[in-house]
């Protein structure tokens, strides 16, 4: 369903995404993860067409990113961290633009958007601008928006960070749901216990380069460790960096201590 | 119709229609378009029906027996004004502000493209019938003139805003490319202000130029007789109107065929560049979406370390990087410097009279109050700036500092005003009226308008009860705050120079005695003037 192959992007001299490469066949929920500053959104723009590879293949849904992005973009939903909206226009207006660009048909916008709406208790806010909605209510937008028209890939980038536990909860049902159903479903996080929850394999980035491919099983037999929070670490080499933080902390706090007390 | 056109141009029309709507919707609800006057095309629309009376009235009285001559600086005029106006509309176009709201969705860029060229060419349209109906109704009553002038100028004209828009096209086409270098688009920030001082220029030029062009038109002081003019657009689209009127002389001919292709050409290849690398740029700005640039620390750290105060230096560093860094902020400030800057043309044709007058402040009493008017504006507009800031949700931060004094962070923003502003506006208007006149009559001319700025400045300071960039921009009401303050400045500094005035007109010593007073008063009030806003200080925290 998804297929990158030797995909590079830099900003100026920084190379964000390094030479990489992955398949991901259909009804697969893929937990894409990596520290701060990995590449990860990067890549995930670069997918859904945002952005334009430097170099590399995308192929999404038989659709080639490079040839046909306006077809690739009607095979996706995409849920980026902090989505932008037009501020102005309630969530039920938003939504029906965003359907129209989908090409559905009129009465089944109308009909998806109030089952969505109802969904995610949005109802009572449905006809207010979006500007007076709450953060994680804005999200639940996006959300909706990235569902409307049953598309066969969802990208998520960071898509929980403003929600409230039950619609994390009614989210990771409806990302099962889907993937039983035959979507794809690609999950960038670095909230990894969300993500060991509903992966069933996990791509691990590190300084823009894919360091560790595979089910959380493999991830643990290779590894030698049992939580993904470990697996993480010891592949992100965060175990090192995490020591010498602690210890720049101890002595830093020790200075101001002695400074305060002399 | 539409359809069609849209289909050839490769376009949806369903998704154009919707992106319209879309964009309308928006833009009815928008706060900001309903709160500014300066985004009403109605108010743009009846201040280009002025300037083109005023243009068209100045022409006529010149040429009202030469139809070529009317038609051409009229034209010239109206072209050189919509340019002006063409181009901020096609920052939209080049930076669209609503891309990343669709940036996934399946919509292709050109029909995004096309809707937002429309949306650019329907308001400038709208200002060029504004900018040709003053002179086509004008000239129906010069020699030869008639009903169907006035219709064939309003097409002419039209076909001329076709031209300018393709201009530009081809200029931000050419120049698209150039874009994804940072050099450019700070240039394009600056070029803010010089756009700004450029409309009053041409303003200033164009009276000047008429009776050259008069002059040089020989005998029969028709313009049409100097053939370099032929070299201008104007005078193609003038040759046009002949043509149309009538007047089927193989020189009209020859202009009427070079407007029509070149109006074509322009049109259609550069718009066509553009829009076939438009889906490249899109990508491209998804990329730099930050305005802001890489910061100089050293620099910054330097000039910082000379304040002692921390509270101080924050407020230093802080306003520095807006003011140095932040694209934003520098946009609108170099807009606003550059409506201070347009102030001084007026004074131009006044400087040989004032030249040779040395020291005495009666004879050029104009001197001080226009360099303290241009300052005290370029101040206003600059502690708006600071008052309110897109960015004003971050103060939060200062709620949570524990600050000592909060006097000390306004002195820090004042003084990173004073380094940034007042002192090299006046080391330059010191140094060019030391070339005017004498380092001494310089020195006596600007030191009432650099004491008198300062005051203005500690009066600004009084003002400001709330921290830097900490309030939600409100456009209409920063108008009316900066002119209110700029107004009472204005009186109470041309109040002390009409007592210096009023002293010179009796004794020279009596001038000297009063000069002297009111500055040593200045400067003690530029210096307390600050306490009001210490207190308020202390109220807020």
């Amino acid at each position: 369903m998804i297929c990158v192959s030797e995909l590079t992007k830099t900003y100026g001299r920084t190379v964000a995404v390094d030479d990489i490469s992955f398949e991901i066949p259909r009804g697969q929920i893929v937990g894409y993860l990596g520290p701060n500053g990995a590449g990860k959104s990067t890549t995930v723009k670069m997918l859904v067409g945002i952005l334009q590879p430097m170099r590399g293949n995308i192929v999404v849904a038989g659709c080639d990113s490079g040839r046909d992005p306006i077809e690739l973009k009607r095979h996706i939903g995409y849920v980026p961290e902090s989505a932008s909206l037009y501020e102005t226009l309630t969530p039920v207006e938003y939504l029906q633009l965003v359907g129209q660009l989908y090409h559905l048909p009129e009465n089944s916008i109308a009909e998806k958007i109030d089952e969505f709406v109802e969904l995610f208790y949005l109802t009572r806010v449905a006809h207010q601008p979006i500007r007076s909605l709450s953060k994680g209510m804005k999200q639940k937008v996006v959300l909706i928006s990235a569902m409307l028209h049953n598309p066969d890939v969802l990208f998520l980038d960071e898509p929980f960070s403003n929600l409230d536990v039950s619609t994390v909860t009614l989210m990771k049902r409806i990302l099962k749901d889907l993937a039983g159903i035959g979507k794809t479903v690609f999950y960038s996080t670095h909230i990894l216990d969300i993500a060991e929850t509903i992966c069933q394999r996990v791509l691990i980035l590190n300084r823009s380069k894919i360091v560790a491919d595979g089910s959380l099983d493999e991830l643990r037999a290779m590894t030698h460790r049992t939580s993904l929070e470990d697996i993480f670490a010891q592949m992100t080499e965060a175990d090192a960096v995490d020591a010498k933080s602690i210890e720049a902390i101890r002595v830093m706090t020790e200075k101001n201590d002695a400074k305060h007390t002399s | 119709m539409l359809n069609t056109l849209l289909k050839i141009l490769g376009a949806d029309p369903a998704e154009y229609r919707l992106l319209l709507k879309t964009d309308r919707q928006v833009r009815r609800r928008s706060e900001v378009s309903k709160a500014v006057l300066s985004h009403s095309p109605v108010f743009w629309g009846v201040l280009y029906v002025l300037s083109s009376s005023f243009v068209a009235f100045v022409s006529f009285s010149f040429f009202a027996s030469d139809r070529f001559g009317f038609t051409f600086l009229t034209l010239f005029a109206s072209m050189t004004v919509l340019a002006f106006a063409v181009v901020p509309r096609f920052q939209e176009v080049i930076n669209p502000s609503d891309y990343p709201m669709l940036a996934h969705l399946p919509v292709s860029s050109r029909t995004y493209f096309l809707v937002k060229v429309r949306l650019a060419l329907v308001q400038v349209a709208g200002f060029a019938v504004a900018l040709a109906v003053p002179p086509a109704i004008l000239g129906i009553w010069m020699q030869e003139g008639s009903v169907l002038f006035a219709v064939i100028y309003l097409l002419v004209s039209l076909l001329a805003t076709f031209f300018v828009i393709g201009l530009i096209s081809a200029f931000y086409g050419s120049l698209i490319k150039l874009y994804q270098w940072h050099g450019f688009r700070d240039l394009v920030t600056y070029s803010q202000a010089l756009l700004v001082i450029l409309v009053p220029v041409c303003f200033y030029l164009l009276p000047l130029l008429i009776p050259m062009f008069y002059v040089a038109g020989g005998d029969s002081g028709q313009i049409a007789e100097l053939k370099w003019v032929y070299v201008l657009p104007p005078s193609w689209f003038a040759g046009l109107l002949h043509f149309g009127l009538g007047a089927f002389q193989p020189t009209f001919l020859y202009l009427s065929v070079l407007a029509v292709a070149a109006t074509v050409l322009l049109l259609v290849v550069p718009l066509r560049r553009i829009s076939l690398k438009y889906a490249e740029h899109l990508s491209f700005l998804q990329e730099s979406a930050s305005g802001v640039r890489k910061i100089s620390r050293r620099s910054l750290g330097r000039v910082a370390r000379l304040l002692k105060n921390t509270e101080m230096r924050a407020a230093f560093q802080l306003v520095s990087i807006y003011l140095r860094s932040d694209r934003n902020t520098k946009v609108r400030l170099f807009g606003k410097l550059g409506v201070s800057l347009a102030a001084i043309v007026p004074i131009i044709p006044a400087i040989p009279d004032l030249m040779g007058r040395p020291f005495s402040i009666g004879l050029a009493i104009g001197v001080p109050i226009h360099s303290f008017c241009v300052s005290a504006y370029a101040l206003s507009c600059l502690l708006s700036i600071l008052r309110y800031s897109e960015d004003y949700q971050a103060t939060w931060l200062f709620t949570i500092v524990p600050m000592a004094s909060r006097a000390s962070f306004f002195k820090g923003a004042k003084l990173a005003i004073i380094a940034y502003f007042v002192v090299p506006y006046y080391i330059l208007l010191t140094g060019i009226s030391v070339v005017l006149w004498h380092p001494f009559s310089a020195l006596v001319y600007i030191l009432p308008s650099l004491i008198g700025s300062l005051c203005y400045l500690s009066f600004c300071e009084a003002s400001m009860v709330s921290l830097p960039f900490s309030q939600k921009p409100q456009q209409k009401r920063v108008g009316i705050d900066d002119l209110v303050t700029f107004l009472l400045g204005l009186t109470v500094f041309s109040g002390v120079l009409g007592i210096q005035y009023i002293a010179y007109q009796f004794h020279i010593y009596l001038y000297i005695t009063a000069y002297t007073i009111t500055l040593g008063f200045g400067i003690i009030l530029s210096k307390r003037s600050g306490q009001p806003a210490k207190e308020l200080a202390r109220q807020v925290s």
